[in-house]
Formats: C-alpha cells, structure tokens, sequence
C-alpha cells in the first residue's frame, strides 16, 4: 500500500520549521562567541544579542503556531 | 576590551574606529528589498489571478511561508550587523590595529607599527561619501614585509589621517 502523498507536507513543514529553528539557534551561539571575544563594548553586545534573541525567538514561535495548523 | 587584542603597558588608545554607518545602510537596504520583495509581489500575483484559488483556502501556509522568509532575512541582517561591528580600526601612539571580520568564519587582525607608515592616502570616491563625510584610507608601510592596510568607509578620513601623522611625527621623535 503506498503511502498517501498529501501526507508528506505536513511532515516537510516540521523539517523546515526545525531546520531553520537550528539554523537560528546556531547563528546566535556564533553571534555571541564572537562578541563575547572580540567585540569591545559589552554593553552594545548584550543589546544585539538580547535583541536577536527576542526578535528570532518570536518568529520562531509563530513558524511552530503557524506549522501546527497545515 | 577585546581579550585578542594585547595592549603594552604604556600603550594608549587614541582613535577606535568603526566604518560609517552609511556603510552599514548601503549592505542591510539589499536585505529589506529582498525581504519585502515576496510581500509586495505575491498580493499582485493573486489580484492577477496568477495563484491557483486552491492555494488561498490555507491562511496557514502563507503565514507559515512568510515567517519562514523573515527568519531567513532577520538572520542575514544578524550576520551583516555582526560583521560590520567587529571590523574595527584602533589607532595607539604606537601602532595601528587593523580588524577586518570579512564574514562570521574568517577574521584578519594586522598590526602596523607607526614609524613604518610611508604614506597614507585618502579617497573620496563619489556624491555620497563627499556628502557623508567618509572614504577610504590606504596606508603604504616601509620594510621586508611591504604590508599595506585599506579600510573603505572611514567617517571623516582626512581628519583620521591627521591623527596618524601626527602620532607618527611624535612617535619618531621620541624614538630619536
């Protein structure tokens, strides 16, 4: 019995949702290695990362709401 | 302060400098055209009726869609903001200090000291940097090794030019 091929979209929406997830995770721990290294004003630091965060972490939580309802 | 970066003892930081903000501008305005582009040309495709009325019956996956697209965009914007931030030029009475973070992977640190400055030579290429006030600064370095150091987008560069010269005069007289 072959597999119904509608059922493969939801599935390809939780890889993307997933991937993508990882892929902003992974910049950020990147983003903060290097400023934490590098960069000389901690202060400029913490704003990006902080803003970075709130900013991917709110299109994340959509990309999850929106992947729930496919 | 940077942890890379050792400063001696009677080393003082005279001038930090960080590309103009217009620099900045130029690279992120190609990400915010990019990332509205879908924005602007898919309701025109649908007034069309370019969009098979199937796909419109899913709210979901336009949402899905979009947000997955300003994630993608917020994260270049992240990379671009990052790698201009942490390209830096610092000018000491001793050296000057070339960071060029060309992307999030590869980063160049070049120390020059002051008393082997040949020339520097300031450009000033068109309408915008004459307008903003910012160019490009080439210094020529004497010795074996022939390193040379260019950094675009300086704000101000006859101004920063000044400062290294005259560091370099003093420099050299102390050494004497």
């Amino acid at each position: 019995m072959s597999p119904d091929p509608g059922s493969f979209a939801p599935t390809l929406v939780w890889v993307a949702t997933f991937a993508v997830a990882a892929l902003a995770a992974s910049l950020g721990a990147v983003i903060a290695y290097h400023l934490h290294h590098y960069a000389m004003n901690k202060g400029a630091t913490m704003l990006a990362l902080s803003a970075y965060i709130a900013v991917s972490g709110a299109l994340i939580l959509s990309l999850i709401g929106a992947a729930s309802f496919i | 302060m940077s942890e890379r970066i050792h400063f001696q003892l009677d080393e003082k930081i005279i001038l930090k400098l960080r590309k103009h903000w217009f620099m900045l501008l130029r690279d992120t305005l190609g990400s915010f055209i990019v990332g509205l582009l879908p924005f602007l040309v898919i309701p025109l495709l649908i007034a069309f009726g370019f969009v098979p009325q199937a796909l419109l019956l899913y709210p979901a996956v336009a949402v899905f869609l979009a947000t997955l697209w300003l994630l993608v965009i917020w994260m270049a914007l992240a990379a671009l903001w990052t790698n201009y931030y942490l390209d830096l030029w610092i000018v000491t009475n001793k050296r000057i200090i070339s960071i060029d973070q060309t992307d999030l992977f590869s980063r160049k640190v070049t120390s020059l000291s002051l008393d082997k400055i040949q020339e520097i030579s300031v450009t000033t290429d068109n309408v915008l940097e004459t307008f903003f006030t910012f160019g490009t600064i080439q210094i020529e370095t004497a010795g074996p090794t022939d390193l040379d150091t260019r950094m675009e987008g300086i704000p101000d560069p006859e101004k920063v030019r000044s400062v290294i010269l005259e560091q370099t005069a003093s420099k050299i007289s102390n050494n004497q």
